[in-house]
Formats: structure tokens, sequence, C-alpha cells
């Protein structure tokens, strides 16, 4: 059984831990723990390594608290932020000591995007998912959103066959697709992706 | 093949193919969703994960509480051990713990192979590079000089008119012979460099302008 997943305020959390409070620190930990492991192991990350860079990040990052600002974002921004820092950091120390795998080449985060253009496209998503039907957003959130479940999981919580779970995410990642590809929030995103796909192709 | 795909695996062998930059724009959209909407949970972890992020936040609480102390008390002229043992015993907290987890296994030596460690310990407590040095060295003086640096400090005050604590100990750290034994002067120089090196590249991260 994992910690129970704290529901604190973060603006709060963060004054909490300025004060030096016990409490707020366990807080943080089981708050952003959790969730430094998972976009590492997103990331690609072997998960002895992902686990390995959450818990540095925990001490790391609690011990810059007093450097937040309030009026440049929220906590949790600051925090991801952060986090994708030490990511950086890890991929430039292990890029060339990775073991091959027959998994998809982990990505590292891009650290030339621009923190405009991620909240962009970001906001673009959200509101493309707002434009496609509640099923489909249900099983986008499903799949993409929460844990990355495995359709079978899916299809049970959803009373659906597998391969039915599977269409459907598959149409519902079309309809996304084609909303988001005329939406002027994700043009650099896409130039960026082709550039690299023509770089490659030649 | 097209290359500009990317992947959304799964563990029970199925593949969705997805063009990369919509696989980005929705890992966008989840890691956003997870770090400014806290009711959106991750994957469970284990009891053990948990316990572990819970001791790396009890650590960061701990060299919280010893920097706070540090820029309360300001610099006194002792040696690193001697400062550090009385930082930990006002503010209670427990130091050898601590310090393992840093790397440090034996507080009373200062080990050149632990040096990086010890360099970055100072650095997170918040001495400056100056005062770090400062320490350093009066731990190895303190070994070969006639009297304790704090009192030689004190001693010197009277004479000269007030300076502040650091500038007068750095006066006496270089009045005082360094007749060392060639291992313990070939400890310092290793030390002083882990310290210079360490404080450049963290300088050097900060100059980049991360937060």
């Amino acid at each position: 059984m994992s910690p129970k997943e704290p529901n604190p305020n973060p603006q709060e959390l963060w004054q909490r831990m300025v004060n030096l409070e016990e409490d707020a620190y366990r807080d943080f930990a089981d708050l952003f723990g959790r969730r430094f492991r998972s976009i590492f192991m997103s990331r690609g990350l072997p998960m002895a390594d992902a686990e390995d860079l959450a818990a540095t990040c925990v001490t790391d990052i609690a011990l810059k608290v007093g450097r937040y600002d309030p009026r440049r974002g929220s906590f949790g921004a600051w925090v991801f932020t952060l986090a994708r820092h030490a990511l950086a950091d890890w991929w430039r120390q292990h890029r060339t000591s990775l073991p091959f795998s027959d998994r998809p080449t982990p990505q590292p985060p891009s650290e030339e995007e621009p923190e405009e253009s991620r909240s962009e496209v970001v906001a673009a998503v959200r509101e493309a998912m707002t434009q496609i039907p509640e099923r489909d957003q249900v099983l986008l959130r499903m799949r993409n959103l929460e844990a990355v479940q495995p359709y079978s999981a899916i299809a049970e919580r959803l009373g659906i066959r597998p391969e039915t779970a599977r269409v459907r995410h598959l149409r519902a990642l079309r309809r996304l697709k084609a909303i988001l590809g005329k939406d002027p929030r994700v043009r650099t995103l896409l130039e960026r992706h082709e550039h690299r796909s023509r770089r490659r192709a030649s | 093949m097209n290359q500009d795909r990317g992947h959304t695996s799964d563990p029970q062998t199925e593949t969705v193919e997805v063009p990369r930059w919509l696989d980005e724009a929705l890992r966008m959209w989840r890691e956003a969703a997870l770090f400014e909407f806290p009711g959106e949970a991750p994957e469970e972890v284990s009891e053990a994960f948990g316990e572990r992020s819970r001791s790396a936040a009890g650590a960061a609480l701990h060299l919280a509480r010893l920097r706070a102390e540090r820029a309360r008390v300001g610099f006194v002229a002792l040696s690193l051990n001697d400062y550090l043992r009385g930082l930990a015993k006002v503010t209670k907290v427990d130091l050898a713990p601590l310090l393992r987890g840093l790397g440090i296994a034996d507080l009373s030596r200062l080990s050149a192979a632990a040096g990086p460690a010890w360099a970055r310990l100072c650095e997170t407590l918040g001495f400056s590079l100056r005062e770090a040095l400062a320490h350093l060295r009066i731990g190895f003086a303190e070994q070969t000089a006639s009297a304790p640096v704090l009192m030689l400090a004190a001693r010197h005050r009277g004479a000269r008119g007030r300076r502040s604590p650091l500038e007068e100990c750095e006066d006496i750290l270089s009045r005082l012979p360094r007749d060392y034994i060639p291992e313990e002067a070939q400890d310092l120089r290793a030390l002083e460099e882990a310290f210079l090196a360490t404080y450049r590249e963290r300088g050097e991260s900060s100059a980049e302008g991360r937060p």
C-alpha cells in the first residue's frame, strides 16, 4: 500500500515549508515524490534511476523553497520547472551510458522549449479536449492523463472489450490531432518536429 | 514507415502510433496537470519509495534548520566539525545519519576523499567559500597551533581594532606557521581544491539563471 496522496493547497504548503514545519516537508514528499518519479519514468528513465532522481529532487527542491516567488507563477509549476532542470542534468550525465533497449527511444526534455510555448500547448490541448465527445475525453484521460493504463484495465473500468477500448482511443487521438493541427498555439511544436524529421531524413 | 511517429506503448503488446508532436503535446498536458492541479494523481508508488521520499524530505528539513541557524549565528572561528556539532546541538538535529546520507561517514575526520561531499554540505548550509575555507583551515591549524584560533583571534582583536570575525580569523590563519606533516598538508590541499571546484561548479549553475 503506498502512502496516501495528500491534498494540501500548494501555496499554503510552500508557506509552511518556509516556516520549517515538519508536516509540510512530509506533505511535500508525498505530493511531489511520486510526481517526479512518474514524469521521469514517462521520459524514459529506468525505474531505479527515476526513483533515485526523484528522491534527490525531493531534497534539493525542498531546500530551495525560499527562492520561490509567488508573483511568478504557481508553486507546482515552479517545482515542475526545477524537476525538468534536474532531468536535463541527468540526461547530460547519462547520455552515453544507457543500455540498448527495444523500447521506444527515451525523450530527453527539450531545453530549448520556452516556458510560454509549453503553456500555450497545454492550453490548446485543454481546449481541444472540450471539443471532443465526452466518451473520447474519458478514454484520453484514462490512457494519457492518469497513469498510462493498459487497454485491458481501461476496458474493465468501462465495461467494454480491450480491442474496443484501443480502437476508440485511436479515434479519440485522431479527433484531437485534427483539432490541434489547426491550432496556431501548437505551430511551434509542429514546426520543431517537422524540422527534426527533415534533419533525420537528410 | 513515417519517421515522425511516436509510440503510445502498452505493456500488453498493443501499440498505437501517434505523431511525435501529438505525443509530446499530450505529455506536456499530463505533466502540467500533475504539477499544477494536485487533484490529478499519478500512479501508485510502493511503500518503500514513499518512505524514501519522506526520508529525503526529512533530510531537507534538517539541512534547512541547520542553514537557518547558521545564518543566525554567522561566522565563528571554529573548526568545521566543531561548528557543525554546535549547530546540530542547538537545532536538535541528529547529525550522523544526515551526514551519512550525504556521503560523509566520519564527522571527526575531514578526509580528502569526502572533500566534494563536505563542500556540497557547506554550500547547502549557506557558508560562503571564504567562510568554508576558514573553517577548514582552522581544523588543520589547531592541530599544530599553540592555542585555539578562536582565542588567538580574541587576543589579536584588542591590538588591531574592530574587523569582521572572518577577517580577523583569516589574518590569524595567515600568521600561523603551516608546519604540517606531509600527509596533512596533502589532505588540506586536496580539500581546498575540492571546495574551490564545488563552489565554482555550483556558482556556474546558478549563473545559468536556474531558479
